[in-house]
């Protein structure tokens, strides 16, 4: 179990924390521990086990997933202290306003384990064995890492009793097999699936069918720094060139929202006003023509998902433009054609697609894929492929990372899009919807838009 | 006979160091690095390169080859990548499905086959033939996926009869209604392609001498036909059984994806997909293997049947 749940709504749930609040500036946040939490061994889950968790995530020497999430919410190692046994205090390098979702589902590497644990590299199997006790509604029976998993209630759990008996989990490698499974009544659910492929199983009375919208998007990078890219009327022709509207229709069969080059998305209740970019191919082509004519360029990308459609209708549309795009999707675009910021030895890519999943706030795409890039240590712009780099969007960043009250965050919100749209360092077409699906018996489990599944309310009639 | 298959087996030997040395390099070769596809994209690049320096995945390839081919030998196919335990963990399980998956296919066509071409070369030209050999090709043309989804569709959707997939656990019974789908899809690619091998073999045994001296010395017919006929036409099907157990064993990508079926297609398909080169390098090593070991049996099962195979070189 985790500190606090991010729901699809974006709202956070209590979990093992109770209530959680911060001093005047947001620079240090204390989380009060539900007394009643303990761990399926029985003892109590204490506030020196969250300070031992965190403190291993934070340690760079663990190469945990989470540390550019920390870097993001502020937080170094040495900052989590426990106050007594139920209180723990977080003292970040600076105000954080968004904190609470640093310790959330939406960072799921930061799961409470009792202090004792040190590794994690077999963690599922070594919960199943009894090594490692866990926290939450569940606890693993069996676990094989080529076919599914099967959980059993935690006969220590402290929370709601649970309706169902036990939930067995079927790894699949591929989509049409899990409808098939589905439809043939060998599984009850499926947490996550695309449009492309589960078409039968949308308006049919047999299924319920899940839509959340989810900040999961595709960002299109254009260098700023030097190249084809570098003068901002091709970026903003690029913007105005995009027709939103038909790549959501063409890819996602109408199941995503529009977004317009900022990670600001309208879902966030902190976005404030979004202004929309408009289809202007007339307009666009003058923003070339005033900025020298149009060029020929590689658009490099991830190759899967819907990237090679995407990067189709993105060659037609800067073809329109006098841009001629040649296309290179490929299986290294992480290590060669992404970020070259801190290894000039990699060539990055001058326009680029790169996948983003979601997250419950806009903070990590803000700091980590837009901020100035100072050091890999720092944490800012470590993943900022377009080499974008403004002192009054860094400001902007910082003002909304530290406004503790929504309406300042809006204010802030405002200021970044509106940066960003003036700027576009890269192309945010859409944030696709999160689907699930569940057979028509099955009621009460929860997907959120990270992929989490809360099967702790689950029934099945 | 004995030279014969020492010089088969040296032969099988020589394949499968080769196959090795492809396999470990066009592994080595793909693009993306493996610290990379274990850590993920968003993970810095200094982990990611120091992850490749803790896997030896940095160093020249030479080196790499011959340190993994020594622990090969040994039996050590080192650690999965992905799952980090040894690779030997998963092949065998994997192996084993494949294997129950393979012998239940074989269940079905190889009898299937075999009757269905000699009766097809019995009745030549006529409407048996032409149905037979029609519909054997056309099933083997149809894609796999394409055969396996209307299966899916009518017995396990609609019908609820059987299983859309899973895996091979549980009782007998219990098995072999989740094997009985993929080894008809499975069943209906290899028909054509044995029924095929099986009447021209037929027809060219029927129409030999041995066989017309056979008849004209007043055997009767089904002496004739299992004597004669049956075992010199068999020598080819043989062959393309023991071709079709090793794509069987290795190839059945598209058949086990589908019905989620966690055999050794499945594990390499994975293995190649995360570059989890030990699972990758240590499975296609097993299943050629295995296809050298079975050609062998063929090609020595083949010289026991027809000795003009095995005396071939000395006259």
């Amino acid at each position: 179990m985790l500190l606090t749940l991010s729901n699809p709504d974006l709202t956070l749930s209590p979990a093992l924390a109770k209530e959680w609040s911060a001093n005047a500036d947001a620079s240090e946040w204390t989380f009060k521990l539900d007394p009643a939490a303990k761990f399926s061994d029985g003892s109590p889950v204490t506030a020196a086990d969250v300070v031992a968790t965190i403190e291993r995530l934070v340690d760079p020497a663990n190469n945990s997933n989470s540390l550019s999430a920390f870097a993001t919410g502020k937080l170094s190692p040495g900052g989590t202290k426990a106050a007594d046994d139920t209180t723990v205090v977080f003292t970040l390098n600076g105000p954080f306003a968004n904190f609470p979702y640093i310790v959330s589902s939406d960072n799921y590497n930061s799961v409470i384990l009792p202090a004792s644990v040190t590794d994690t590299s077999n963690f599922a199997a070594d919960v199943a064995a009894g090594k490692i006790a866990a926290s939450g509604p569940w606890t693993i029976k069996s676990f094989d890492a080529t076919t599914g998993i099967v959980y059993v209630p935690n006969p220590n759990y402290w929370g709601k009793p649970l309706s169902l008996g036990g939930l067995e989990f079927t790894f699949f490698s591929d989509q049409a097999a899990t409808v098939a499974a589905l439809q043939s009544g060998e599984i009850d659910a499926i947490p996550q699936v695309s449009y492309a492929g589960a078409e039968s199983l949308f308006d049919n009375p047999d299924y319920t069918v899940s839509e959340i919208p989810s900040a999961n998007h595709r960002q299109i990078h254009m260098r700023c720094s030097e190249g084809p890219f570098a003068d901002k009327r091709i970026r903003q022709a690029m913007a105005l060139a995009t027709d939103r509207n038909t790549i959501i229709q063409a890819l996602f069969g109408g199941r995503a929202a529009a977004a317009y080059d900022s990670p600001m998305f309208a879902m966030y209740p902190s976005a404030g006003n979004v202004p929309e970019t408009p289809y202007d191919v007339e307009k666009a082509k003058q923003l070339v023509a005033d900025a020298g004519g149009g060029f020929d360029a590689t658009l490099y990308g991830i190759n899967y998902y819907e990237a090679p459609d995407l990067a189709v209708i993105l060659q037609n549309a800067a073809k329109e433009i006098g841009i001629n795009l040649t296309i290179e999707l490929r299986d290294d675009y992480y290590d060669k054609n992404w970020v070259r910021t801190y290894d000039p030895s990699v060539p990055g890519a001058d326009i680029g697609i790169t996948d983003y999943g979601h997250r419950g706030v806009p903070d990590v795409y803000l700091n980590a894929a837009l901020k100035t890039f100072k050091s890999v240590e720092d944490g800012a712009g470590v993943w900022n492929a377009a080499e974008f780099a403004n002192a009054d969007f860094d400001a902007a960043v910082d003002t909304y990372s530290s406004t503790p009250d929504l309406q300042g965050q809006k204010t802030a919100g405002e200021k970044i899009t509106g940066i960003l749209q003036d700027e576009v360092p890269m192309l945010i077409p859409f944030a696709i919807n999160f689907i699930s699906v569940t057979a028509a018996n099955v009621s009460g489990a929860v997907a959120t838009g990270m992929g989490h599944y809360f099967t702790d309310n689950a029934t099945i009639s | 006979m004995a030279r014969f298959v020492l010089r088969r087996l040296g032969l099988a030997l020589i394949t499968l160091f080769l196959l090795s040395v492809v396999v470990f390099t066009i592994a080595a070769v793909l693009p993306g690095s493996v610290g990379r596809a274990i850590l993920g994209p968003f993970a810095d690049q200094q982990s990611v390169d120091n992850l490749n320096r803790e896997l030896g995945v940095d160093g020249p390839l030479v080196g790499r080859y011959v340190r993994w081919f020594t622990n090969a030998l040994h039996g050590d196919f080192g650690n999965s990548y992905k799952f980090k335990a040894p690779v030997m963990d998963f092949v065998p399980t994997a192996l084993w499905s494949s294997l129950k998956l393979a012998a239940m296919t074989f269940l079905i066509v190889v009898p299937l086959g075999i009757v269905g071409g000699t009766v097809a070369a019995l009745r030549k030209g006529k409407a048996v033939d032409r149905f037979i050999t029609v519909a054997g090709l056309s099933l083997a043309v149809t894609p796999e996926f394409v055969i396996g989804i209307i299966l899916i569709i009518v017995f396990a959707v609609k019908l609820g009869w059987l299983p859309s997939g899973g895996s091979a656990k549980g009782s007998l019974w219990e098995q072999v209604r989740v094997l009985i789908l993929p080894a008809v899809t499975l069943t209906a690619i290899l028909f054509g392609y044995l029924s095929r091998m099986t009447r021209a073999g037929t027809i060219e045994a029927l129409s030999a001498d041995y066989t017309r001296t056979a008849i004209l010395k007043g055997l009767p017919r089904r002496t004739v036909l299992r004597r004669h006929v049956l075992r010199n036409s068999l020598v080819p099907t043989i062959a393309v059984i023991a071709v079709q157990v090793s794509y069987l064993l290795g190839g059945l990508l598209v058949t086990e994806t589908l019905f989620n079926y966690r055999g050794l297609g499945l594990l390499i398909f994975d293995a190649a997909g995360d570059r989890d080169i030990p699972m990758l390098m240590g499975s296609v090593f097993i299943v050629g293997a295995i296809a050298m070991l079975l050609n062998f049996i063929a090609d020595v099962l083949i010289a026991l049947l027809n000795p003009r195979v095995r005396l071939g070189n000395k006259q």
